[in-house]
C-alpha cells in the first residue's frame, strides 16, 4: 500500500489539533526568526553605535537585543510545549482508538496473533509515532527553517562574502549523510548486539541449573564474551564515527571562519564590509553548521516513525470481527433455551473440531458435556457465546439463529466461568462487577454470601476493597475461582455456561466450589463442561463426545447402566486415590 | 590528559587571533588578517586531530572497562545457583548487565571525560577572559554561572520524572496485557467499556506525565539560550561601552563574543556531571551487590575422589526450600543400586523434581540424608559430581543456537558417530534429517520453533551424549506421542542396561514405569508405594490406577 495511505488514515488525529499545530509552527517561526536577529543586532550595534562611540544608541539596541531574547526564550518554551502537548494528546487518542479496537476483534485474533505483538502495537509503536511528530517533523522543518533564514540573512547583509563563506557548506552536507548513515547503520548493529546479550542472559540464567549440570558454563562464558566483544568493538566505531562526523563538520567550520576572517577582513579594510559583519557572520554559522551535526539522527527516527506507522494502519485495518446483523433481532423476554442444530466446526480447514453436534438445554436444565480432554468441549462453550461462527448448522436461543442478535444483546442473557480464572488488577468488589457500577453493595455481598466466600474476603486486609493483582498472588486458586462464580452470580444470566478448572486444589476448597456451583446452576439454564463428574450426577442430561462427536447422551443413571464410555470416564474418576 | 590541556588551551588561542584580526581590520593590515586567518585554520585542523585521538584512546579504555564489568557480572551469575534466581528477578540482574553499566560509562565518557575536557576549557577560557578584561570578563560570565545549579538541578528532576513516564508506560502494558488474556470475560460480560475506562485512566496519567516531563524538558534549551543571550546582552551593552570609552579594543569585543559560547559547556557540564555521577554511583553499587555476592551451593570440607559409580541412597530426608513454611520432602528413603532403573510416579507437586534436583545439588540437602557411593552427597567435589551425572530437566530448554551446539552441550568433543548415536537413541533423527540444514539447524529464540516434543527428544539426546555414570531424568517424555515415546523407552532400556548407566526416571506415564526394574510412588512428600512394576500394579494402588486410566485412554485416543 502507498504511503499515502496510510498517512492519510492519521490526518483525522492531527487535525484535532490544528491549533496547537498552528501555534506550535507560528512560534518556530517567531524563535527562528529571533535567533537570527540576535548576531544581526549585535552586527548593528558594533558598526552603528560602539565603533561610532554612540553610547545612547548603544543602550537602545541593547534593549533591543534583551527584548528579542526575551521574545525567544517565551517562543521557544512556547513552541517546545505546543508541539509536545498536541503529540501527547494525539497518541493519547491513538491509543484509546487502538484499544477499542482491540476489544472488538474477535477472539480467534488472539489465539493466531501473539500477545506480545498486539502489546507493542498500542504502546511502543505509538510511541515511536509521537516522535513523528515531535522529533520528527518539527525538527526538521525547524532545522530546515533555520538553515534557510541564516541563508538569507548572511546573503542580505553581505552578499560575495556569504558566497564565500558557504563554499565549504556542501562539503558539510555530504559528511552530514554519508557519514551519518554510517553511524546510524552502526548504532543499529549496536542495538542489535544489547538485544543478543539478552537473549544470552536471558537463556543462561532461565537455564542454569542445566547449564551447570552439563559443565557448559565455559561455552556460556565465551558465547557471552564473544557478544560482548562484538557489543564493545561495533560500539566503539559507531562513536568514533559519531565524533568523526562532529569533527568533519567543524573542521569545515573552521574554515568558513577562516575565510570570513581573512575575506571578511580584507573587505573590512577595503571598507566593504564591517567588523559587526564578521561578529554576524561568525554567529550565523552556528546555525548553518548546528542542524547537520545530528541530522541523521532525525532521518532515523522519521523512518522508524513511518513503519511503526505502517504497522498501526494495518492493525486498525483489521477486519477479524465477528459482524452483527445489520437488523438485529430483540426480544423483551428470553427464556433460555439452547439449542445446537447440525453444527460442524473447525479452527484450521483441515482437522474438524465438531461434527454434526447436536445438543438442547431447555429453560431451567442443566445439561453436562464430558470427554476426554481435546475432545472438543470448550469449543461448544465458545459456539454458544458466539465467539466464533459455526461452519455449518445453528446455534439457536429460544428457537432464532443467535446470529440474528447483537452479539451485546446475546451476552446480557449469557454469563460464564472459564476454566482459566481471570483476576486482573483491582480491587475485589472491581473483579466482582467488572466495574459495572449498576451493581450495588448488597448484591455483591448476597452473591458472596451464597456462594461462600464472603468470610473470606472480609478477612482480607481491606476487605471487598482489597487490590488483586493479575497473577492473583495474594489469593489462592481457589478462592479465585469462587470470585469468578460471584461475577457470574451478580450478572445473573439466564444461561450459565461454565468451564471448569481442571487445576487441582485441596478437598475443603473443592466442597466449597461444589456447594458455590449449585447455588449458581439454580433457576437457570446451565451448560457445564465437566471435568470432575461428581459435579454433574443430577444433570438432566449428559452429553459425552468424544473425537468432535457425541456419543453417548442420557442421564447419569442410564449412562452407567449401558456401561460405554461414560461408565468407563466415571468408574476411572472414582478409583483414583 | 596531556593532549587534554593541549586541545584546551589551543581552542582557547583560536578567539585571540579572531581579536588580533579584527584589531588588524583597525590597523588595515591585509597581511596579518590573512596569517592570523591561516593561523586560526591551522589550530583548528590541530584540535580536531588530537580531540578525535584522545576520544579514540579514552573511548576504547572506557569501553574495556565496560566489557570487565558486563563479564565480570555474567561470570558471577554462572557461579550462583537456582536459588539465587529465584530470590532475584532476573530481568533485575539483566539490567545490572546493561543499564547500570551504562550509568557508569556515561559518566566516565560524558561526565568524567567530557567533564574534564569541558571543565579544562572553561577555566583556560575564563582565564583568557581575564587577562582580557577582568571586569568585563567577571560581569559577563554572572549569567553563565546559572547554569551549573539549573542544569543540576534539571538533571535531577528529568530523571525522576523520567522513571514515573516509565513506570506508567509499564502500567499501561499490564493493562492492554490483561485485556488480551481476558478477552473472553471481557466479551463474555460485554464489559469493554469498562476495560477501555481503566486503559484510558493510566493513558490519561501517561499523557500528563509526559507533559510534566515535557514541561520541564521543554525549559532547559530555551533557558540556556536565554542566560547565553543574556550574556551576549551584557557584554554588547558594557563591553560596548568600555569600547566607547577606549578601555578595551574593539577585537576584545568580538573575542569575547565567541567565549561566551565556549564557556557555556563547561557551566552546564558541571552540573550535568554531578547528576551523572550519582545515578553511576547508585549503579556502582548495585553492580557491586552482585560481584560481592556469594555462591550458597560451594564444597564444604570435599573428600578427594575423580568418579563416582552412581550408588545413590536417600535416609530419612526431609527438605524444605529456602523461605517456605512446609516441607516439600517428608523423611524419605530410598536406595537406586548402580545400574539400576528406578522410576518415580505420583501427582504433580508431590516433590519428584526436589528430590532430582537435590541430588544434582541445585539446593543444599540436609546433612547425612544423600549419600552417593557411600560418601555424603555434601562432601562430594562439586566438579565430581557434575562430571556424573547425566539430566533432562522437565522444561526441555534448548539454546538460540545449532542443534548440533544443543546436543554436544555436556560433551563438546562428540564425534559425529556419537552424535548420530544419540539422536537415534531418542528416537529424533528423522526429524533433523526433514530440517533444511539437518544438525546445523537454528533453534530457540532466533531459530525455528520445535514442537514440546522435539524439545524433549533433543533434551534427551543431549544427555545420553554424556554417556555419565548417573542419568536423571524429570518427567522426559510428556509432550511425546505413545508411538515415539515406545521406541524411545526401547532404546534408552538398551542404552542403560549396555552402558550399566544408573538411572532415575520421574514419570505419569505407565508405558515408561512399566520399563523399569522398581517404581516407587511419591505422594504428598513420601513414598508411598514401591516395588517391581508388576507387584505395584497387584497392590491395587496408585500406579495401578494410573495404568488403568492411561490404557483407557489409549484406547480412546
Amino acid at each position: 500500500m502507498k504511503n499515502k495511505y496510510y498517512i492519510k488514515r492519521f490526518i483525522p488525529y492531527i487535525t484535532k489539533y490544528k491549533l496547537l499545530i498552528v501555534v506550535s509552527f507560528i512560534f518556530l517561526i517567531i524563535a527562528t526568526l529571533c535567533s537570527m536577529f540576535i548576531p544581526l543586532l549585535s552586527k548593528q550595534a558594533i558598526d552603528k553605535f560602539i565603533q561610532v562611540k554612540d553610547s545612547q544608541g548603544l543602550l537602545k539596541i541593547a534593549g533591543l537585543l534583551a527584548i528579542t531574547a526575551f521574545v525567544l526564550f517565551v517562543s521557544k518554551i512556547i513552541q517546545i510545549y505546543t508541539t509536545n502537548l498536541a503529540g501527547q494528546r494525539i497518541m493519547k487518542d491513538l491509543r484509546h482508538d487502538l484499544f477499542k479496537h482491540m476489544e472488538n476483534l474477535a477472539v480467534s485474533y488472539f489465539s493466531r496473533e501473539p500477545s506480545g505483538k498486539v502489546i507493542t502495537r498500542i504502546t511502543n509503536d505509538v510511541e515511536n509515532m509521537n516522535q513523528l511528530l515531535s522529533s520528527g517533523i518539527v525538527a526538521l522543518f525547524g532545522d530546515l527553517a533555520l538553515i534557510a533564514f541564516a541563508f538569507i540573512f548572511i546573503f542580505y547583509i553581505n552578499f560575495k562574502l556569504a558566497l564565500i563563506v558557504v563554499i565549504p557548506m556542501p562539503f558539510a552536507i555530504l559528511a552530514a549523510i554519508f557519514l551519518g548513515g554510517k553511524m546510524e547503520r552502526l548504532y543499529e548493529k549496536v542495538r542489535d548486539f544489547v538485544v543478543k546479550l539478552n537473549i544470552e542472559m536471558q537463556e543462561t540464567l532461565s537455564g542454569i541449573v542445566l547449564v551447570q549440570t552439563f559443565g557448559a558454563e565455559g561455552r556460556q562464558r565465551s558465547k557471552f564474551r564473544k557478544i560482548a566483544t562484538g557489543y564493545k568493538n561495533t560500539f566503539h566505531k559507531a562513536q568514533m564515527t559519531s565524533i568523526m562526523l562532529r569533527q568533519s563538520i567543524n573542521v569545515l567550520s573552521f574554515i568558513s571562519i577562516s575565510l570570513i576572517i581573512i575575506f571578511g577582513g580584507t573587505m573590512a579594510v577595503r571598507g566593504k564590509a564591517t567588523i559587526g559583519t564578521i561578529v554576524a557572520f561568525l554567529a550565523y554559522l552556528n546555525s548553518l553548521y548546528g542542524p547537520l551535526r545530528d541530522l541523521s539522527d532525525k532521518f532515523s527516527i522519521l523512518q522508524n516513525a513511518i513503519s511503526s506507522m505502517k504497522k498501526l494502519s494495518n492493525f486498525l485495518d483489521e477486519k477479524d470481527i465477528i459482524p452483527d446483523p445489520e437488523t438485529p433481532i430483540f426480544k423483551e423476554n428470553i427464556v433460555g433455551d439452547v439449542t445446537l442444530k447440525n453444527v460442524h466446526f473447525s479452527y484450521d480447514k483441515n482437522t474438524p473440531t465438531l461434527t454434526n453436534i447436536n445438543l438442547n438445554a431447555r429453560h431451567g436444565e442443566k445439561i453436562a458435556i464430558v470427554g476426554f480432554t481435546g475432545a472438543g468441549k470448550s469449543t461448544i462453550a465458545n459456539l454458544v457465546l458466539r465467539f466464533y461462527d459455526p461452519d455449518s448448522g445453528t446455534v439457536e436461543v429460544d428457537g432464532t439463529n443467535i446470529k440474528k442478535f447483537e452479539k451485546k444483546f446475546i451476552r446480557s442473557f449469557m454469563g460464564m466461568v472459564l476454566q482459566n480464572i481471570f483476576i486482573f488488577k483491582g480491587t475485589v468488589r472491581e473483579n466482582i462487577t467488572l466495574g459495572r457500577e449498576d451493581i450495588g453493595d448488597n448484591e455483591i455481598i448476597r452473591a458472596a454470601k451464597e456462594i461462600g466466600v464472603h468470610s473470606f474476603i472480609t478477612k482480607l486486609p481491606q476487605g471487598y476493597d482489597t487490590e488483586l493483582s493479575t497473577e492473583g498472588k495474594n489469593i489462592s486458586q481457589g478462592e479465585r475461582q469462587l470470585i469468578s462464580f460471584t461475577r457470574a452470580l451478580v450478572y445473573n444470566p439466564k444461561i450459565l455456561l461454565l468451564d471448569e478448572a481442571t487445576a487441582s486444589i485441596d478437598t475443603n476448597t473443592e466442597e466449597l466450589i461444589e456447594k458455590g456451583l449449585k447455588k449458581l446452576m439454580e433457576g437457570r439454564t446451565s451448560i457445564v463442561i465437566a471435568h470432575r463428574l461428581a459435579t454433574i450426577k443430577n444433570a438432566d442430561k449428559i452429553y459425552v463426545i468424544n473425537k468432535g462427536e457425541i456419543v453417548e447422551e442420557d442421564s447419569h443413571n442410564r449412562l452407567m447402566k449401558k456401561e460405554g464410555l461414560y461408565y468407563e470416564l466415571y468408574t476411572m474418576q472414582f478409583e483414583k486415590i | 590528559m596531556i593532549m587534554l590541556t593541549l586541545v584546551d588551551f589551543s581552542q582557547v588561542i583560536i578567539p585571540i587571533f579572531t581579536k588580533k584580526a579584527v584589531d588588524a581590520i583597525g590597523k588595515k593590515n591585509i597581511n596579518l588578517i590573512v596569517q592570523y586567518g591561516l593561523y586560526v585554520l591551522l589550530i583548528a585542523g590541530g584540535i580536531i586531530v588530537i580531540r578525535y585521538t584522545y576520544n579514540y584512546i579514552l573511548r576504547k579504555l572506557v569501553l574495556k572497562l565496560d566489557f570487565e564489568l558486563k563479564t565480570a557480572l555474567f561470570d558471577k551469575y554462572l557461579s550462583m545457583h537456582k536459588s539465587y534466581f529465584e530470590k532475584q528477578e532476573i530481568g533485575d540482574l539483566m539490567a545490572r548487565v546493561t543499564n547500570d553499566t551504562r550509568a557508569v560509562r556515561m559518566f566516565l565518557i560524558m561526565g568524567f571525560l567530557g567533564g574534564m575536557d569541558i571543565l579544562l576549557l572553561g577555566v583556560t577560557t575564563f582565564v583568557m577572559m581575564f587577562i582580557m578584561s577582568p571586569r568585563l570578563s567577571i560581569f559577563v560570565s554572572i549569567p553563565l554561572f546559572l547554569l551549573i545549579p539549573l542544569a543540576l538541578n534539571f538533571g535531577h528532576k528529568i530523571h525522576r520524572y523520567f522513571k514515573k513516564v516509565q513506570s506508567l508506560f509499564g502500567e499501561m502494558t499490564v493493562r492492554v496485557r490483561e485485556a488480551i488474556s481476558g478477552i473472553r470475560v471481557i466479551k463474555a460480560f460485554t464489559r469493554e467499556s469498562f476495560y477501555l475506562k481503566l486503559f484510558d485512566s493510566v493513558n490519561k496519567d501517561y499523557l500528563s506525565e509526559n507533559i510534566k516531563l515535557v514541561k520541564l524538558d521543554g525549559f532547559l534549551d530555551p533557558a540556556i539560550d536565554f542566560l547565553i543571550d543574556t550574556s551576549l546582552f551584557i557584554l554588547i551593552l558594557w563591553g560596548g561601552t568600555l569600547v566607547i570609552q577606549n578601555r578595551i579594543t574593539i577585537g576584545t569585543l568580538v573575542a569575547f563574543s565567541q567565549y561566551i559560547n565556549t564557556l557555556a559547556w563547561p557551566m552546564m557540564a558541571i552540573g550535568f556531571t554531578i547528576s551523572l555521577m550519582q545515578r553511576a554511583r547508585a549503579s556502582l553499587g548495585r553492580i557491586e551487590e552482585v560481584l560481592h555476592s556469594e555462591p550458597e551451593i560451594k564444597d564444604f570440607n570435599p573428600i578427594n575422589v575423580e568418579s563416582l559409580k552412581g550408588n545413590v541412597e536417600i535416609r530419612g530426608l526431609s527438605f524444605k526450600y529456602p523461605d517456605a513454611e512446609a516441607n516439600v520432602l517428608k523423611g524419605v528413603s530410598i536406595e537406586v543400586k548402580p545400574g539400576e532403573l528406578l522410576g518415580i510416579t505420583g501427582p504433580t507437586g508431590s516433590g519428584k523434581t526436589t528430590l532430582l534436583e537435590l541430588i544434582l545439588r541445585v539446593y543444599n540437602p540436609p546433612q547425612n540424608t544423600m549419600f552417593i557411593d557411600g560418601f555424603d552427597l555434601l562432601t562430594v567435589p562439586l566438579k565430581t559430581l557434575k562430571k556424573s551425572i547425566g539430566y533432562v530437566p522437565q522444561e526441555p530448554f534448548l539454546f538460540s543456537d545449532t542443534l548440533l551446539e544443543n546436543i554436544k552441550l555436556g560433551n563438546k568433543d562428540a564425534s559425529m558417530v556419537e552424535v548420530e548415536e544419540a539422536v537415534r537413541i531418542a528416537a529424533i533423527k528423522k526429524n533433523i534429517d526433514t530440517l533444511p540444514k539437518k544438525f546445523n539447524t537454528l533453534v530457540g529464540e532466533k531459530g525455528i520453533m520445535l514442537s514440546g516434543g522435539e524439545r524433549q527428544r533433543i533434551a534427551i539426546a543431549r544427555a545420553v551424549i554424556t554417556n555419565r555414570p548417573l542419568m536423571l531424568f524429570d518427567d522426559p517424555l510428556s509432550a511425546v506421542d505413545t508411538d515415539t515415546e515406545k521406541e524411545i523407552i526401547r532404546n534408552l532400556k538398551d542404552y542403560l542396561k549396555k552402558n550399566h548407566i544408573t538411572a532415575i526416571i520421574t514419570s505419569q506415564r505407565v508405558s515408561a514405569l512399566a520399563a523399569m526394574d522398581r517404581i516407587a510412588v511419591l505422594s504428598g512428600g513420601k513414598i508411598t508405594e514401591q516395588g517391581k512394576p508388576d507387584v505395584l500394579y497387584d497392590k491395587k494402588g496408585y500406579y495401578y490406577h494410573l495404568y488403568r486410566k492411561q490404557i483407557l485412554e489409549g484406547m480412546e485416543t
